[in-house]
């Protein structure tokens, strides 16, 4: 079974953790502990009769650490970027973590946003057409979720899964049909540039 | 051998351990109560014999004393300061009241009344320090000093000593130059010391970033929930400083080497446990094995400052030619 590596990220307190725990254990603890670094979380889902396993990265919210994002976005397939509805600086803060992904990666992974606390409508600082103009000004997904309710948490992660799928196969036929064309694998391997390839493998970790 | 005898024989050899114990722990305070009376950080053949004793152990009701010492609290301490600070307003106080329920394990040593004590030395302490103000992390630094100290304003200037002298301002600073450090010493030593890992680590693509800093960043007060242990670690940390967080961090993973020859999906939830199955004596062991010579932490600390310095330089010439 593959599987693939989503990282999540957003300001403090704005429930990235929350939403992983109502992932994993459909359970709710409104003071989950503060994430120091990054939490690490895995389970399998099925969508559209495949299997998928997903590596889920929680990483902390504080900006200063900032320095330590680009380990942890490495490699991996999407990036959920969490903002709390009811915290209109945590949604502006998207660009900031936008710029951050992008550094790393360009526009080489799908992005989700999300405004979680939709069970605290009443405190609500932005809304919906904001968030789903946001989006698609990038050509992101969106969603909103209520971690403590667990409203949208499945479907988060339903989505997550139908898109990295979308993702994998759209890349598998990118290499397919260079493989019919030169028919021979030593072609390939010759379209590959030695330098990049050492570059890459240089690179490693940190 | 009839049941009686036998539990007879069991009550004895109890009894036989715990004097052993108390006679240990008398002896103990004696050679503590003497390293106090002759206090003095500067005198290098003290130093050695503190080393020395610290390795060996503290007991429980000396901790407190001793750490007051370590820190330099009474030293530092000025009259009026801390009750100036609460007075005034810390920008930060919406993060220190969502943090301070989140301390996880470590609640159980703060009472319902002390979380307030807690709120004011971190708001104290970020508006004396309003440059690096409140870090994720801090609150669970302050908890666990707080449940030895047991006084919020000796909290709070222990607070200044660790952040200052200790050098874990370097953690908290934008763009954390210290994590990058201890990354850095980290992996070096990783590679030397546990080659076995470190390869196994390399192949599976698990990175220091992802473990060590939680485990600096907190003095290990988040990802140790073995108390007694976390205390003796503390003991140790007070002494030697930064260089006995990354021999700790090398001990944690000697300590569970053969779960860590495992694949990522095995080896990671390991790295984030929280370490509560450990046993004392057994690690222990392993961290006085692995202790890392301070002269050869040096080196390697030069090596790293040259090393970043050149960068910065390279960085800036590029910048120039632009």
């Amino acid at each position: 079974m593959e599987n693939f590596k989503i990282c999540f990220m957003g300001d403090q307190s704005v429930g990235k953790t929350s939403i992983i725990n109502r992932f994993i254990y459909d359970d709710f603890n409104i003071n989950s502990q503060s994430t120091v670094g990054v939490d690490f979380l895995s389970k399998t889902i099925f969508v559209e009769n495949e299997s998928v396993r997903l590596h889920l990265w929680d990483t902390a919210g504080q900006e200063r650490f900032r320095c330590l994002i680009p380990s942890y976005v490495r490699n991996s397939s999407l990036v959920v970027i969490v903002f709390d509805i009811t915290n209109k600086t945590s949604f502006k803060s998207i660009e900031f973590w936008m710029d951050t992904v992008q550094n790393e990666r360009g526009d080489d992974v799908i992005v989700f946003l999300v405004g979680n606390k939709t069970d605290l409508e009443d405190e609500r600082q932005v809304s919906l057409e904001k968030l789903e103009k946001e989006a698609n000004k990038n050509g992101f997904l969106y969603l909103e979720t209520s971690a403590k309710t667990g409203h949208n948490v499945k479907q988060l992660f339903r989505k997550i899964g139908i898109s990295i799928l979308k993702q994998n196969k759209k890349r598998k036929e990118l290499i397919k049909p260079e493989l019919d064309e030169n028919t021979s694998l030593m072609n390939i391997s010759l379209n590959i540039d030695p330098n990049k390839l050492k570059q890459k493998e240089e690179s490693g970790c940190c | 051998m009839s049941n009686q005898k036998k539990n007879e024989k069991q009550k004895k050899n109890e009894k036989q351990k715990n004097n052993e114990k108390e006679k240990n722990n008398e002896k103990q305070k004696k050679r503590w109560k003497k390293l106090l009376k002759n206090w003095e950080l500067t005198d290098e053949k003290f130093c050695k014999q503190l080393n020395k004793q610290v390795w060996v152990g503290l007991p429980n009701e000396m901790r407190k004393e001793v750490w007051m010492r370590l820190l330099e609290i009474e030293q530092i301490k000025v009259k009026g300061i801390y009750q100036q600070y609460l007075e005034g307003n810390s920008e930060d106080e919406r993060y220190i009241r969502l943090d301070l329920p989140r301390l996880g394990n470590l609640a159980q040593f703060i009472q319902n009344e002390d979380v307030e004590c807690l709120f004011r030395t971190l708001k104290a302490y970020t508006i004396h320090n309003s440059k690096m103000g409140y870090v994720a992390g801090l609150s669970h630094i302050a908890a666990f000093l707080y449940s030895i100290l047991q006084d919020e304003e000796d909290t709070f200037w222990g607070l200044c000593t660790l952040i200052d002298k200790y050098d874990l301002y370097s953690h908290f600073a934008a763009g954390s130059p210290g994590l990058k450090r201890d990354i850095y010493l980290f992996t070096t030593l990783l590679e030397k010391y546990l080659p076995k890992i470190s390869k196994n680590f390399k192949d599976q693509g698990v990175c220091a970033e992802m473990y060590l800093p939680r485990w600096v960043i907190t003095v290990f007060t988040l990802g140790m929930n073995n108390f007694p242990l976390l205390r003796r670690m503390w003991d140790v940390f007070l002494v030697e400083g930064i260089r006995s967080l990354i021999g700790f961090s090398l001990s944690i993973l000697k300590y569970e080497e053969e779960q860590l020859l495992q694949e990522f999906e095995s080896v990671i939830p390991f790295l984030m446990s929280d370490h509560s199955h450990f046993e004392f004596e057994k690690i222990w062991k392993v961290m006085l094995v692995i202790k890392i010579d301070e002269k050869e932490f040096n080196k390697l600390l030069i090596k790293h400052e040259e090393e970043t310095l050149s960068e910065k330089n390279k960085k800036d010439n590029n910048n120039n030619n632009l």
